[in-house]
């Protein structure tokens, strides 16, 4: 089924194309979602959430750019509401307090690769996390990411270099990388890119 | 600039591998999407349906078709069963006493010994020394002491002394009618014998039971509703204060109501209760209702913006927000687009009826409820809190509340049945949205209720 057929379907309400729309992205958005969420169920309730929204906008939805794309700003969106309505996310959210947080070497999962890089990831403050997930992997700037998680665009910024700096350090630790000793550059992974 | 090499190069790495993990939801998920997209609407639906149709049922039941039991009790002008529904024999031993010794004549006459003829083996059971006998498809006789011999009823007196007594009840070619005693068969024995059977014939009258009162009614009611909402919040298009820090787009002066453009909408409400009557003029009530209410919404498509809603904190020091991507604006745009906030509300009246005036046929009366309501579904669309765009954020939507209702009507008994007809108006207590959005929305629903009452027995 070709993604203009499913947009299609999915404009019409047709169950069979909701499906397929739902198993081509759900994967990958549940993904997004693991990143941003406490644990997988949560962010199984924010992939649930977010793909409602998103058939439940699909008439809004433009061809002026990518659909995944599309539906990846809705996700992200429904991710960082889910999270500002958990109290401890507005009350803790250590975006000014992290620096003191102490990693604990233990838990860090002795996964490899990818889902090394992304346990890493998620063992850092609340705070951290979301601002690197939004800066360095979705790609939005400090001042949407200021506007989404109502901050100061230069918190934003302050808390990302300060988040990047904790997860280099996770992962240097890890093994998972190792720190540039000369001019050829970080990142030599054990078991390779 | 080195660190800045090395910097995107991090930046690559983490995104690179980011994209490359990969999970699988479990099958929850699927169900609760595709459960939340298709089969809420159905149940509903179903829900609504099987409502309408139990309801229906029951009011055919109770109102229109009278099960055969109830044919019997109440059977056609002129059929001597209906008088004696609920009768009861009194004691001959002490009535004849009583009556005799009140001086009564005792007379007799073949037009009220039919009368008498429709419980007559009631009667007879009561009677000492009568032993009886009742084959189903020939006459019903009652012997009295001698074998049966037939005679007319003008020589009874002169061959009583002589002649066996009988007493013979023939039964009814129709079934349904209790057997007649024919007074051609009757023989007496003696004085005492004639007394008793006059005392038969014409004071055997019975006590009708006083009937309890039936203190259970059901109320059947719909009522079409003209349906909209009472808005509060800040009294300017500026947020709240301890919304303040939002990144929010230009703030529009004015207040709440004229800066959006609703109209009021039909809706309907549909009800089954109980009512116990306390006294003549006062009942508790208790039921089950379904209201759908609504209103419109003039809104106009624009491109994709965010939508903020500045949430109240609770201790008044975060003040979070929720952001969504909407095309709905609700100032100028390059379409107009016609939105509706619906509710599909099913609730638990409890309250009372008065009458406050009338006779027995008509009668104007007063109502009131407390409603405990639970939302089963709804389609709404909240203002962003620059009051620019609509959006929807489910999380922010009450789920269970609390409605009043008042209503006063004017009802006609007729057939058993009450009829009643009036105004009522229904006020929801709390806001629509739960306490962490800004803006309060109470909704209000007027309308004209028809409702049928009809006695429980």
């Amino acid at each position: 089924m070709t993604e203009e057929a499913i947009l299609q379907g999915c404009l019409n309400n047709e169950p069979g194309a909701q499906r397929e729309l739902y198993q081509k992205y759900s994967s990958k958005m549940l993904s997004v979602c693991y990143r941003f969420a406490h644990n997988r169920e949560d962010a199984e309730d924010m992939l649930q959430e977010g793909l409602i929204k998103v058939f439940s906008q699909i008439h809004t939805f433009q061809n002026k750019g990518a659909f995944e794309g599309w539906i990846r700003r809705i996700v992200v969106h429904t991710c960082i509401n889910h999270l500002k309505k958990n109290k401890r996310f507005n009350e803790s959210v250590d975006l000014i307090h992290a620096t003191s947080v102490q990693i604990r070497e233990e838990s860090v999962p002795s996964i490899v690769q990818a889902k090394q890089v992304v346990e890493c990831i998620r063992i850092l403050p609340i705070g951290y996390r979301t601002v690197l997930n939004l800066y360095a992997i979705e790609g939005y700037s400090h001042k949407e990411i200021a506007e989404m998680l109502d901050i100061e665009e230069s918190t934003s910024r302050s808390q990302y270099t300060r988040a990047k700096q904790m997860l280099e350090d996770i992962l240097v630790r890890k093994k998972i990388i190792q720190k540039p000793s000369d001019r050829s550059g970080w990142f030599r992974i054990a078991a390779g890119r | 600039m080195e660190r800045d090499f090395y910097t995107d190069e991090f930046e690559d790495l983490i995104k690179l591998k980011a994209d490359q993990f990969r999970m699988y939801p479990s099958d929850k998920v699927w169900k609760g999407v595709n459960r939340s997209l298709h089969s809420s609407k159905r149940k509903y639906w179903f829900g609504f349906a099987l409502l309408l149709t139990g309801l229906s049922y029951l009011g055919i039941d109770q109102l229109i078709v009278s099960p055969p039991a109830k044919q019997i009790a109440n059977p056609k002008p002129g059929n001597p069963v209906s008088e004696n529904k609920g009768a009861k024999v009194i004691p001959f031993d002490q009535l004849i006493t009583g009556s005799l010794n009140s001086g009564h004549p005792i007379q007799s006459s073949s037009e009220k010994q039919q009368d008498l003829s429709p419980s007559a083996d009631e009667i007879t059971k009561n009677l000492p020394g009568f032993e009886q006998s009742i084959t189903p498809d020939s006459d019903v006789s009652i012997l009295i002491d001698k074998p049966i011999l037939g005679m007319p009823y003008a020589s009874k007196q002169e061959a009583s002394a002589k002649q066996p007594n009988i007493v013979s009840i023939e039964k009814s070619s129709n079934p349904s009618i209790y057997p007649i005693i024919t007074t051609s068969q009757l023989d007496l024995q003696g004085e005492e014998d004639i007394q008793k059977l006059n005392w038969l014939q014409e004071f055997a009258v019975y006590d009708l039971i006083t009937t309890k009162p039936k203190r259970l009614t059901w109320q059947l009611s719909f009522a079409p509703t003209m349906n909209y909402r009472r808005l509060t919040g800040s009294k300017n298009a500026h947020i709240q204060s301890n919304s303040r820090n939002i990144p929010i787009a230009l703030s529009i002066e004015g207040d709440l109501d004229r800066l959006v453009n609703h109209k009021p909408a039909l809706g309907f409400e549909l009800g089954s209760y109980l009512l116990y009557n306390v006294t003549h003029n006062f009942s508790f009530k208790a039921g089950l209702q379904f209201n759908y209410s609504r209103y419109e919404i003039q809104a106009y498509s624009s491109g994709t913006e965010r939508a903020t809603i500045a949430l109240n904190s609770i201790n008044g020091l975060n003040s979070p927000s929720i952001s969504n991507l909407t095309q709905l604006r609700n100032f100028g745009g390059y379409a107009v687009q016609n939105l509706q906030n619906q509710y599909f509300q099913v609730s638990v009246p409890l309250g009372i009826e008065v009458t406050v005036l009338g006779n027995n046929k008509l009668q104007l009366g007063v109502s009131g409820t407390l409603q405990p309501t639970y939302l089963l579904n709804r389609n709404t669309y909240l203002i962003s809190s620059d009051y620019k765009n609509y959006t929807r954020e489910p999380s922010l939507v009450r789920r269970w509340n609390i409605n009043t209702s008042a209503e006063t009507f004017v009802s006609y008994k007729t057939a058993g049945l009450k009829w009643q007809v009036g105004p009522q108006i229904r006020y929801q207590l709390l806001s629509s949205y739960t306490d962490k959005y800004p803006i309060k929305e109470y909704l209000i629903e007027y309308g004209v209720k028809i409702g049928v009452t009809k006695t429980i027995r």
